[in-house]
């Protein structure tokens, strides 16, 4: 398989704190890649880092043969790798479907004058992406409430459309930070669902979380992080039995 | 949530426009026809302003660029001999022109950082124009005898003129339309959602591929042109165009306008300016205790109905609604 995204002894600092010290990281193609850790390992920064939000001290990111290192966050969703975020980040005044549909920007170019003057080649490709943005929300199990004010929805709705609103970008990387935040046994086991879905539809996932159970359960392998350095790294049962990784955990 | 249909919509808007053109006829006092100018040319640069808060920038350059569109287009007729026709479209560009300038370096800062950055832009662009280039912007005594637009002529079938300020109005009238129509169309476009968007969470809208700066610069600009527009009616409309005209205190009006109006839907700025310079009136007589009442009804509003007039309407029709369609309540619809 080749490597779709390749991290290269990436660092970042924030003043004296490295928070991330050279970090190799090699993603191949329609893997689900889980990305553990203690509190303060580094892992929400590595997403930040990955998805331009923070510019790396050092290190490489290679997404496809490209070098997108230090790209803003609008430049590196155009590059297909599009992440959630760990609290809970939707367009609230907005519909449900209004939400997908502004996140399909990259894949439905918006032009002034014909939106201006709304011409029917302008309403055509509208109730095109519109169709497009019904089945996304179809796959995710949200059509039903696709009218609704997405303020008004309960929470693990939410959640849900946040990731719907990171499918409709396209992206051929999905980061998910923290999907499973807050949820309870059914709501986490609907979300691993659809995690698992979104892989077997093609999408290389890598998904940070703290829900062990589930990690062990959907990722076919696993990175653990501590203090901003790769501890271990393996298929799911050679984790839980790593020495290293139950003493990060545990402590000594 | 609401759910008046497009049909109804269609009504409502209809006679407003009607009334809106005959009201001023049957009046025919001057004095009114200058409220009702003024109206419109409030109603243009509110409008346009709530454009660009709805991006999530509080901007307070809308009395800088208007001031721009006036002595623009003031310059142009009087020093150049441009016709009116000709110096409008070139105000409305060259307001655009200052956003764009102005707009991209700062639209990146946010909340107040932006709004005390425009803020220093508007008292600079006073006093540029009051103090420089005098042979051309006539100092702190303003640029006078700005003409009214030349009769449109064509001939053996129609001339409008607009020397009486009623025929005037009927012109600021048609341009405001335009506006509404044009802002109207670009808030419910997907354009609109993404400009709501970015002001809801930008942090989003980015991870989803939206170039923040793109889309709030090209906000800014739109309203940069519709603010232009509006400083040159307003110029052509006084005949004399002075740097007092667009000050601090115009641009504070215009907000409180905004605000107590409501930024929900683009009605909420035309109420708020309808409702406030109307009501303008009767408080002239406290002299300069008017600018106090009309702050102390602003942070009222604030305070007590954050959606504005907009807001308190939609709660009210929202009320009647539920109370109308409930059985329980004996309800006849």
């Amino acid at each position: 398989m080749q490597a779709e995204m390749e991290i290269l002894k990436l660092s970042k600092a924030f003043g004296g704190l490295m928070a991330i010290s050279e970090f190799d990281l090699s993603v191949s193609h329609g893997e689900l890649l889980g990305l553990i850790g203690p509190n303060g390992a580094g892992k929400t920064t590595f997403f930040n880092v990955v998805s331009g939000v923070y510019r790396p001290t050092k290190g490489r990111i290679i997404c496809r043969g490209k070098d997108i290192t230090g790209l803003g966050p609008d430049k590196i969703a155009a590059q297909g790798i599009v992440r959630t975020f760990q609290q809970t980040l939707i367009f609230s005044n907005h519909t449900v479907l209004q939400n997908v549909l502004v996140a399909t920007h990259l894949q439905s170019k918006l032009v002034f004058w014909p939106a201006l003057f709304n011409t029917s080649h302008y309403q055509e490709r509208e109730r095109k992406t519109s169709l497009r943005a019904l089945e996304l929300l179809d796959f995710v199990g949200l059509v039903h409430v696709k009218q609704e004010l997405a303020n008004n929805l309960p929470h693990g709705y939410q959640r849900v459309l946040g990731v719907a609103i990171a499918l409709a970008a396209n992206p051929f990387i999905l980061l998910l930070d923290e999907p499973m935040t807050g949820m309870n046994q059914e709501e986490t086991e609907a979300m691993m669902d659809l995690v698992k879905k979104i892989n077997q539809s093609g999408t290389t996932v890598l998904i940070v979380e703290h829900n062990m159970k589930a990690v062990m359960s959907i990722c076919s392998r696993v990175v653990v992080l501590n203090f901003g350095q790769k501890v271990a790294e393996g298929s799911p049962e050679e984790i839980s039995k790593n020495e290293a990784v139950i003493q990060a955990y545990l402590g000594t | 949530m609401r759910s008046k249909g497009p049909i109804v919509r269609i009504i409502i808007f209809a006679s407003i426009l009607i009334l809106s053109i005959i009201i001023p006829a049957i009046i025919q006092d001057p004095y009114w026809t200058d409220i009702f100018i003024f109206i419109l040319i409030f109603i243009i640069l509110s409008t346009s302003l709530r454009l660009v808060i709805n991006t999530g920038q509080a901007t307070f350059a809308h009395p800088a660029l208007a001031a721009i569109g006036g002595y623009c287009s003031g310059a142009l007729t009087v020093i150049l001999g441009f016709s009116f026709w000709e110096a409008l479209p070139i105000a409305g560009l060259a307001a655009a022109l200052i956003s764009l300038i102005i707009g991209y370096p700062t639209l990146r800062i946010k909340g107040v950082y932006f709004f005390l950055i425009t803020f220093t832009f508007t008292s600079l662009v006073g006093v540029l124009v009051g103090n420089f280039w005098i042979p051309i912007f006539g100092g702190w005594k303003g640029l006078i005898n700005i003409p009214r637009p030349n009769p449109i002529i064509i001939p053996g079938l129609l001339m409008i003129k607009f020397t009486t300020d009623l025929s005037y109005y009927y012109l600021v009238l048609f341009l405001t339309v335009m506006t509404i129509w044009v802002l109207y169309r670009v808030e419910k476009s997907r354009f609109g959602w993404v400009f709501r968007a970015i002001e809801n969470a930008d942090l989003l809208a980015e991870s989803v591929g939206i170039n923040l700066m793109k889309y709030k610069l090209l906000a800014f600009v739109i309203a940069g042109i519709f603010a232009g527009i509006a400083g040159c009616l307003f110029a052509h409309y006084q005949k004399i165009i002075t740097p007092y005209d667009f000050d601090l205190n115009f641009g504070i009006l215009l907000f409180i306008y905004t605000v107590v109006g409501g930024t929900s839907t683009i009605v909420g700025p035309i109420l708020g300016v309808i409702f406030l310079r109307i009501l303008a009136h009767p408080l002239r007589q406290f002299g300069i205790y008017e600018t106090m009442i009309l702050g102390f009804i602003l942070i009222l509003f604030l305070r007590f109905i954050p959606g504005g007039l907009i807001g308190l309407l939609e709660r009210i029709v929202g009320f009647l609604e539920t109370k109308l369609h409930d059985p329980k309540t004996g309800g006849f619809i």
